[in-house]
């Protein structure tokens, strides 16, 4: 395995000092938001942006626009700041992104300062080794999702310098303008999103599902699992330690809530991280998040009198960033497809699939008796299915569906007069249209 | 005894003045530059310059004829017999490990691009280029230990503009790209095995002189090496009577001092290179060692211990050089030799100006189908400037040369050259000529479609990626300002230092590219696909052949003249006796019913007759050769 470099203890002196640095800066922060009522941190990114300079990166920031379609049409502007560390040993083909989202002291969600401090020290570290193959980008993001996408939009599909020409490549609608990257570093081909809470965590959770459902390459979640395991690092899934002994009833139990608590991710289609995002452009990525003892800790996970510190999740990361270095390929075969009931086992496809071919071919078998049905009875009633009869009924669900679907600007511009905000507007609105429809559909049947 | 002690005192003056002589026309001259570059690296530039003037070569050189060596001396024979071979004019070859940072590092003296290139300008009597352009890499390769032999048709082009000679041509022949060839190996490493090699055609091999400091280990863990040869015919004088032959063997490399030291950038020789400067090259006429101290005024941001022979000033107020020069030979005398930087303050990483052209090159767009390659032409000028633009792409790329000319693309710029690709046969070539106004950038987009390759043409690693070699782009500055070097037409390094005003020649290449194109999956599951599809293209032939055709029997009606008759029925009596000898049970064919393999999609009768009347032909056939055997049975009786 990889051997892990005992002079990431110095960096860590020098974090505790990032750290302080970075607190310090959210505090700034606090202070200029409440004195000039700003929603950019022109304070902080500048921050990071000369911490980065400053160990000899390539820095760059990145600024994208949301054009809110809903409501009044608001536009928000957000900045992200980004480092490129210039591998030695290679010639900027190859790149690895390190990310974590940056989190205003007011949010909601809890901050991300200490996996921010984290990212710098492993950027110092990093900056002094030699043995780098794959340049490594250092990824702040604002705005949590927004930022994340914006950046990866302009890294992979840019929006050409002529707005006349239609980008065909960028997936959503010119909604998001992501701007322009000054510096890029090639393809890339793995992503780490660090979203570490505390500055002393009780374990490391590893989140996997991305946007609708789309799963990072298994090899890269059981590097992650196995390289906790060596640095003696409590690591979970879905918050869950795995059950001491799982062949038992209890642990089939507790694997079957981790299983469907996955599934049930997977089916909203929301990411649970900005990792998510990184899966459309073909490139593997997870969340390693860890909270501290107040957040209370996951489900099975072991109560030590110490807390792990940063020192050993940075161990941990400087292993994953080395292993992905020497990545001869970009991770392919393995899997792609899988359950995960515990973080040492997983149900592949081949196992899970033939239940849902069993339940299609149910279908199948269905509709194959009711045609035999209807073929039997149709000498006498031959008339009975022409088109006319059926075609309003096609058309109109279609034109239902249509109206539906293209209804939400005009829903929020409604509920503006009801001094509703878009995001209730836009529930209430569809939710009485689908009453409505269930009523039609009643009094028709009647 | 006179006579007999006379004869090799003469002898001995003889050789004495012949080697004189000879080298008076062969010079070698060895020179380090090394360059703090603003981003904190520091720049080791190496050169080693050997010339051959003679009157033979010059000759050659005006009436574009091949060179033919004689005695040779310094110049390296391993070279110069390629040379001679394959009527080479002009060679440069580059090996890079590393991508030179514009933006941060400025203008190197010798651009190359990752990866291995050769360009290489032929004598024009040659007969048939493509082939000694593949037998000449194929020397170079054993030459220089690199894989050199994967240059092939589908990476090698003549571009009409990038590449004009660099030594002593005439218009005629630099205007004419079919007497050049160009190509670039992006994927090439570079290791020791390239360096011991380079440093063997060197005359002080890598035993004294500043080759000595060439140790493998501080050079490979660098932040770029390139190592490079080049060969022009020079000019000797001003107006250019006498050309004489150059070779230039070239090593640059970018090392981070900090590393080692808590945030001061002190360097000295024997930390960069780990090993001890004891010996000077005999041989070298100038040994010299260059350190650029025009950002270091009266010594303050680093002092130099010992203190230089000599400073060298060049240049005017904005583009002006101060060079502080030592002289080896003079500084050897027994004790190891070392240069020591030491920086009075830590040093502050910050932005760093960018030189007045920079350019960045990348794959946009993301799947397996399509993308672009956007490439950024950025001018910080008060200038307009003209570039010319080199790209070659492999054919498994198809660009779209229709979307990416749009009217706002095409406007001051035009195509200099284009060849389409062929499949595995040609790459694309696209040449053109483009304006970059005064603190603009300009983007420029080439789309393209992923081909999908036949299984076999996939190498082992194909979920790497396939490279896309580095894009070219040239021009002339209008200052020399954060310029390297200025004046290419000179033979020492000293010379290509010095700052003249007025316009400069810069090229430049960009990155190189990873584009992944659609890779089946080779794995077990692919495997087993391949093994079904292939049993059950097997099954599918004799289950076709079952199913459609059938086996009848039919009698043939054979009309027979009286005259074949009889010859049947004297060969029928050989058969019968032939058949007593042999054992075998045989008939006469006239009579036997004839298995007709008949299928139903034959309908014409006419043709199926054909068939049975050449089968028949075939059967006859058969006879005659039986004959012999007949013969020799008979003769055994």
């Amino acid at each position: 395995m990889v051997p892990i470099s005992r002079r990431m203890r110095c960096c860590l002196v020098w974090f505790r000092v990032t750290f302080r640095v970075t607190r310090r800066h959210c505090t700034t922060c606090r202070v200029c938001r409440r004195k000039r009522r700003v929603t950019r941190h022109p304070c902080l990114t500048h921050g990071w942006w000369g911490q980065f300079t400053q160990l000899g990166l390539d820095t760059f920031t990145h600024s994208f626009t949301l054009q809110y379609p809903m409501g009044r049409g608001k536009n928000f502007t957000g900045r992200n700041v980004y480092a490129i560390l210039r591998a030695s040993r290679g010639s900027g083909t190859e790149a690895l992104v390190v990310t974590a989202p940056y989190r205003p002291p007011a949010a909601l969600l809890p901050g991300t300062a200490p996996s921010i401090a984290l990212m710098l020290a492993m950027a110092k570290f990093f900056s002094r080794q030699v043995y780098w193959a794959k340049d490594i980008i250092f990824l702040v993001t604002e705005h949590e999702q927004l930022g994340a996408q914006a950046w990866l939009e302009a890294y992979h599909s840019p929006q050409p310098l002529f707005p006349s020409q239609p980008n065909p490549a960028s997936p959503s609608l010119s909604l998001l303008l992501s701007g322009d990257l000054e510096g890029r570093a090639g393809a890339i081909q793995a992503g780490i999103n660090l979203e570490v809470h505390s500055a002393e965590v009780t374990h490391l959770d590893v989140k996997l599902e991305g946007l609708n459902g789309q799963l990072p390459n298994l090899d890269l979640v059981n590097l992650i699992h196995r390289l906790c395991q060596r640095e003696n690092v409590p690591h979970t899934f879905k918050n869950r330690a795995d059950h001491p002994r799982p062949e038992s009833m209890e642990g089939w139990r507790h694997q079957l809530t981790t299983l469907l608590s996955m599934v049930t991710s997977q089916a909203s289609g929301v990411p649970t991280g900005n990792h998510g995002l990184f899966h459309r452009y073909g490139v593997a990525a997870v969340t390693i998040s860890g909270s501290g003892r107040e957040a209370g800790g996951g489900v099975g996970v072991p109560i030590r009198a110490r807390s792990i510190s940063l020192q050993q999740v940075g161990r941990v990361l400087e292993g994953v960033c080395r292993s992905l270095n020497n990545l001869l390929e970009k991770f392919h075969q393995s899997f792609f497809f899988y359950l995960l009931p515990a973080t040492n086992r997983y149900i592949s496809i081949g196992v899970y699939m033939p239940p849902f071919g069993l339940i299609a071919g149910g279908v199948l078998v269905k509709a194959l008796a009711l045609w035999y049905k209807t073929s039997c009875a149709d000498d006498s009633g031959k008339g009975r299915h022409s088109l006319l009869q059926w075609a309003p009924v096609v058309v109109g669900t279609h034109a239902t569906c249509f109206l539906l679907m293209t209804c939400p600007p005009t829903l929020t511009r409604l509920g503006l007069a009801f001094d509703l905000t878009p995001e209730d507007s836009v529930g209430l609105g569809l939710t009485a249209c689908c009453v409505a429809l269930l009523l039609v559909a009643v009094g028709a049947a009647r | 005894m006179n006579t007999r002690l006379g004869s090799p005192v003469a002898w001995c003056a003889w050789l004495a003045l012949w080697c004189v002589g000879v080298r008076a026309d062969n010079k070698f001259t060895e020179e380090l530059l090394l360059r703090p570059l603003a981003s904190g690296h520091l720049h080791s530039h190496f050169e080693f310059t050997t010339t051959w003037s003679s009157p033979e070569i010059s000759k050659a050189v005006h009436n574009y004829r091949d060179f033919e060596f004689a005695h040779y001396d310094l110049f390296p024979r391993a070279l110069g017999e390629v040379v001679e071979r394959y009527h080479v004019r002009e060679l440069h070859l580059s090996l890079t490990q590393g991508l030179w940072r514009h933006r941060k590092w400025g203008y190197p003296v010798v651009d190359a691009p990752p990866g291995a290139q050769l360009w290489v300008w032929f004598n024009p009597t040659t007969d048939d280029l493509d082939q000694t352009w593949r037998d000449l890499v194929n020397a170079l390769s054993g030459l220089i230990c690199a894989s050199l032999n994967f240059i092939d048709s589908t990476n090698t082009v003549s571009p009409e503009l990038s590449y004009r000679p660099q030594g002593v041509a005439d218009d005629w022949y630099a205007g004419n790209s079919s007497y050049m060839r160009y190509a670039a190996l992006p994927r090439e490493n570079v290791c020791t095995e390239n360096l011991t090699p380079w440093k063997k055609l060197l005359p002080c091999d890598a035993q004294s002189g500043l080759v000595a400091l060439l140790h493998p280990g501080p050079l490979y863990t660098a932040h770029y090496h390139s190592l490079s040869l080049h060969l022009r015919p020079s000019c000797q004088d001003a107006d250019c009577h006498n050309a004489q032959l150059e070779l230039v063997q070239a090593l640059s490399l970018v090392q981070l001092p900090d590393s080692s030291a808590e945030g001061y950038q002190d360097w000295s020789l024997h930390n960069l290179f780990l090993v001890p400067l004891i010996y000077s090259c005999p041989l070298a006429d100038i040994s010299r060692i260059y350190v650029d101290i025009t950002d270091n005024e009266d010594m303050k941001k680093f002092t130099l211990e010992p203190a230089p022979h000599q400073v060298e000033e060049s240049g005017s107020e904005a583009s002006h050089r101060r060079l502080a020069v030592y002289d080896t030979h003079k500084a050897l005398i027994g004790d190891p030799f070392s240069i020591d930087a030491v920086y009075s303050d830590h040093h502050i990483y910050g932005m760093v100006s960018p030189p007045i052209l920079h350019v960045s090159r990348f794959i946009t767009g993301y799947g397996q189908e399509g993308g672009s390659i956007t490439v950024k032409f950025t001018n910080t000028g008060p200038e307009p400037l003209t570039l010319v633009y080199l790209e070659v792409v492999p054919w498994y790329l198809r660009l779209f040369l229709h979307t990416s000319h749009s009217a706002e693309q095409l406007e001051s710029m035009y195509v200099a050259k284009l060849v389409t690709a062929r499949d595995r046969e040609l790459p694309w070539l696209y040449e053109a000529v483009l304006e970059v106004g005064p603190r603009t950038t300009r983007e420029l987009s080439l789309e393209f479609n992923r081909a999908l390759l036949k299984w076999l043409e996939y190498p082992p690693d194909a979920n790497h990626g396939f490279y896309i070699p580095a894009a070219t782009v040239s021009t002339i500055l209008p200052s020399p300002r954060n310029v390297s070097v200025n004046s290419l037409n000179e033979s020492t390094l000293k010379g290509k230092l010095l700052v003249r005003d007025g316009e400069s020649f810069v090229r430049i290449h960009t990155e190189t590219l990873l584009v992944s194109l659609p890779t089946p999956d080779f794995s077990m599951p692919y495997n087993v696909i391949c093994l079904a599809c292939t049993v059950v293209a097997l099954a599918f032939g004799p289950i076709h052949n079952i199913t459609t055709k059938k086996l009848v029997l039919k009698k043939l009606e054979v009309k027979e003249s009286l005259l074949t008759r009889l010859i049947n029925k004297i060969k029928g009596k050989f058969r019968r006796s032939s058949k007593v000898d042999d054992g075998g049970a045989e008939k006469t064919p006239a009579a036997e019913p004839v298995v007709v393999e008949e299928n139903p999609l034959y309908e014409d009768r006419e043709e199926l007759e054909d068939i049975m009347e050449e089968e028949e032909e075939e059967e006859e056939e058969d006879k005659d050769s039986c004959k012999p055997s007949e013969e020799n049975s008979k003769k055994d009786r």
